[in-house]
C-alpha cells in the first residue's frame, strides 16, 4: 500500500528514534509512507489553546496537501492527527470558508496505530513473527490525542481502545488489563509545569506496577517522552525506584519482526530497556 | 442504634457525601443573587498553592454577555451541574476552580474571574470532560475560548510559564519559517522566562542541562537551521490574519 505520511515536527526532533522505526517497518510490511511535500507544522496545543484561527488554519494547509497527494494521510504523533481531524472537521463546517483553503475531502486521515492495526494487517503479521515477544507483560498507554473527542476523532472506542492489545497478541506479548490506558499524561505542560506531570506521570508507573507491567506500550512521542525522560526525576522525588521502559508499538514491531536496526532505535530511550529485554531472552 | 434509623441514614448520607469527587472542596452555588464560594481544605495529598478564600461572598449581577459570545462555540447554559467533567478531570488537583465551576461562572457573565483564574492554563487539553459532558457542552473548548480571551483582555496572566510557552512556541513556527525548530523553541521560552540567576541557584538550570545533553547525545536534540518551508508566504499570511496573536506578541514582556 502507497499512502502519503506526515510525521509533524518532533520526529524530526527528539523523537527521531520513533521516525526511525516507522521507517524500519514500513520496509519490512507491505507499505510506502511517502512524505507529504512541504507539509507544516499543525500548531499543536499553542494554537488551539491560544489561538483560534491559526489551529484551523495550520493543520488545514497539509490537509490540503494530502487531497492534492490523493491519497489517505498516515500520521504517527497523536497531538497531529487530533488537530488533522478538528481541522477536517472545521473545513466541512461553517468556519471552513473563513480559513481561505479549499480542501475537496476524499482521503482519510489515519492515526498510524489504526492503520496497521487494521485487520488486513494483524492477519498478514502474525506469520512475518520470526522473534515472538513472549514473557514482555505490558500495557497499552493510548493517551488522549487519538481517542478523544470521538466526535473529532470518529473513534467508536475512546474509553477503552484495545488496538495495542489486539498487536501485542499477534506480537507474542501479554498484554494486561488496567484502567489508565487513556489518562492524561499532561505532555503539553512538561516544560512550563514539570511538576503537575510528576504528579500524573507518577500514577500512571504505579498503576502500569500494580496490573503487573514489565513496561507501557505508546502510539504516542509526546507521551513517551512524557513517561521515558523524567522517570529518574519521578523515582528521586517519592523516593521509589522506578523501572519501566516505554516502547513505541513500532519498536516492539520491530522487534518481533527482527528487523536489524531495533538496538540502535532503543538506544534513543533514556530508561534502557536492553535490561529487561534480556530478562525475557532477548540478547542483541 | 437500630432504633435510631435517622441517624443511620445520616450516616450512610455523609458517606455518600465524603465519597463523591468534590466532597471536601469547593462548593459553588447561587443563592438570591449571591455567589457564595466555600473552601473546605481538601484532603488531597496534592499541593495547593494559591487558594481561593476560605469563604468569599460577594454580590452577583448575572451577565449573559459570555454565554452569548460562547454560543457559537458550544452552548454553557446547557449545563445541569451533574460535576461530571470535575469527577473525570485528572488536572483537578492543580486548579483553583473546578470545570464545572468555570462552567457555572462562565454561565453567569463572571469574566473577571474566569479569565483570571488558574484552572484554564493548568488544563492540558486531555477532552475528558468534553467526551463525557451529557449535554455535549465542548468544555475543553471553552477553556481554550477563556484562554485567548484573557490575552486579549491584557491581562497578567496566573500561569505566566504556560502562556509563554504557548506563545513561544508559535513564535518559533513563525520564525523557524513554517515548522517547529525544538532547540529555538526551548532557548526562546528560556530566555523569556528569565531568572537565570534563581534556576542556578535552585539546580533547576543544571537539571535543564543535563536532560538537554542526554537528549543531544543521543540525537534527539541537535541544533541545526530550521527547514524553512516554500510555502513560507501562506504560513506567514495565516499569522497575519490571526490578529490576536499580533496583540500577543506586543504585550508580551517576560
Amino acid at each position: 500500500m502507497n499512502v502519503s505520511y506526515y510525521p509533524g515536527c518532533s520526529l524530526e526532533g527528539t523523537a527521531i528514534d520513533y521516525a526511525a522505526s516507522i521507517g524500519g517497518i514500513s520496509s519490512l510490511l507491505d507499505l510506502t509512507l511517502t512524505e507529504l511535500e512541504d507539509w507544516n507544522c499543525c500548531g499543536a496545543t499553542a494554537a488551539h489553546s491560544i489561538n483560534h484561527h491559526l489551529s484551523l488554519a495550520l493543520p488545514a494547509r497539509n490537509l490540503a496537501l494530502a487531497a492534492a497527494a490523493g491519497r489517505d494521510v498516515v500520521v504517527p504523533c497523536a497531538l497531529c492527527f487530533n488537530r488533522l481531524k478538528v481541522a477536517e472537521k472545521a473545513l466541512q463546517g461553517p468556519e471552513g470558508a473563513n480559513l481561505g483553503i479549499s480542501y475537496p475531502g476524499g482521503i482519510k486521515v489515519w492515526d498510524l496505530l489504526d492503520y496497521l492495526t487494521q485487520d488486513a494487517y494483524l492477519k498478514d503479521l502474525g506469520p512475518k513473527v520470526v522473534r515472538p515477544l513472549a514473557g514482555l507483560k505490558a500495557v497499552g498507554y493510548y493517551g488522549c490525542m487519538v481517542a478523544r473527542p470521538p466526535a473529532v476523532t470518529d473513534k467508536k472506542d475512546s474509553e477503552n481502545p484495545q488496538n495495542l492489545e489486539r498487536l501485542l497478541k499477534v506480537l507474542g506479548a501479554e498484554p494486561l488489563d488496567w484502567s489508565f490506558k487513556t489518562d492524561c499524561c499532561g505532555a503539553g505542560l512538561a516544560v512550563a509545569r514539570p511538576d503537575i506531570i510528576d504528579t500524573l506521570v507518577q500514577r500512571l508507573y504505579e498503576r502500569a506496577l500494580r496490573a503487573g507491567a514489565d513496561c507501557l506500550v505508546v502510539s504516542c512521542q509526546m507521551c513517551q517522552a512524557n513517561l521515558d525522560m523524567p522517570q529518574k526525576r519521578i523515582s528521586q522525588k517519592f523516593g521509589q525506584d522506578y523501572y519501566l521502559p516505554v516502547f513505541y508499538f513500532t519498536e516492539l514491531m520491530g522487534l518481533a519482526l527482527g528487523h536489524p536496526d531495533v538496538k540502535k532505535w532503543l538506544a534513543g530511550h533514556l530508561v534502557d530497556p536492553l535490561p529487561l529485554l534480556e530478562k525475557i531472552g532477548f540478547g542483541f | 442504634m437500630l432504633a435510631c434509623p435517622l441517624s443511620w441514614v445520616k450516616i450512610a448520607w455523609l458517606m455518600v457525601g465524603s465519597l463523591s469527587p468534590t466532597a471536601g472542596r469547593k462548593n459553588l452555588y447561587v443563592t438570591e443573587n449571591v455567589l457564595s464560594l466555600n473552601v473546605k481544605g481538601g484532603n488531597d495529598n496534592h499541593e495547593r498553592g494559591i487558594m481561593m478564600p476560605t469563604t468569599l461572598t460577594e454580590p452577583l449581577e448575572p451577565s449573559f454577555s459570555l454565554a452569548e459570545r460562547l454560543a457559537g462555540l458550544t452552548s454553557v447554559s446547557a449545563c445541569y451541574q451533574c460535576k461530571k467533567c470535575s469527577a473525570g478531570c485528572p488536572l483537578t488537583f492543580a486548579m483553583d476552580f473546578y470545570p464545572d465551576q468555570v462552567i457555572r461562572l462562565a454561565l453567569l457573565g463572571q469574566e473577571a474571574q474566569v479569565l483570571g483564574c488558574r484552572t484554564i492554563w493548568v488544563c492540558s487539553s486531555c477532552e475528558t470532560c468534553t467526551t463525557r459532558c451529557p449535554n455535549n457542552i465542548d468544555i475543553a473548548g471553552v477553556m481554550d475560548w477563556l484562554k485567548e480571551a484573557a490575552i486579549a483582555s491584557g491581562q497578567a496572566s496566573p500561569q505566566p510559564q504556560v502562556t509563554r510557552f504557548h506563545q513561544s512556541f508559535l513564535d518559533t513556527v513563525r520564525l523557524a519559517g513554517g515548522r517547529l525548530s525544538e532547540p529555538l523553541l526551548l532557548g526562546l521560552y528560556q530566555w523569556r522566562c528569565g531568572g537565570t540567576l534563581g534556576k542556578l541557584k535552585s539546580g533547576a538550570l543544571v537539571a535543564d542541562l543535563k536532560m538537554a545533553w542526554e537528549l543531544a547525545r543521543r540525537r534527539r536534540l541537535v541544533p541545526r537551521l530550521p527547514h524553512r518551508l516554500k510555502g513560507v508566504e501562506e504560513i506567514k499570511a495565516m499569522f497575519k490574519k490571526s490578529h490576536l496573536y499580533e496583540k500577543s506578541e506586543t504585550q508580551e514582556k517576560p
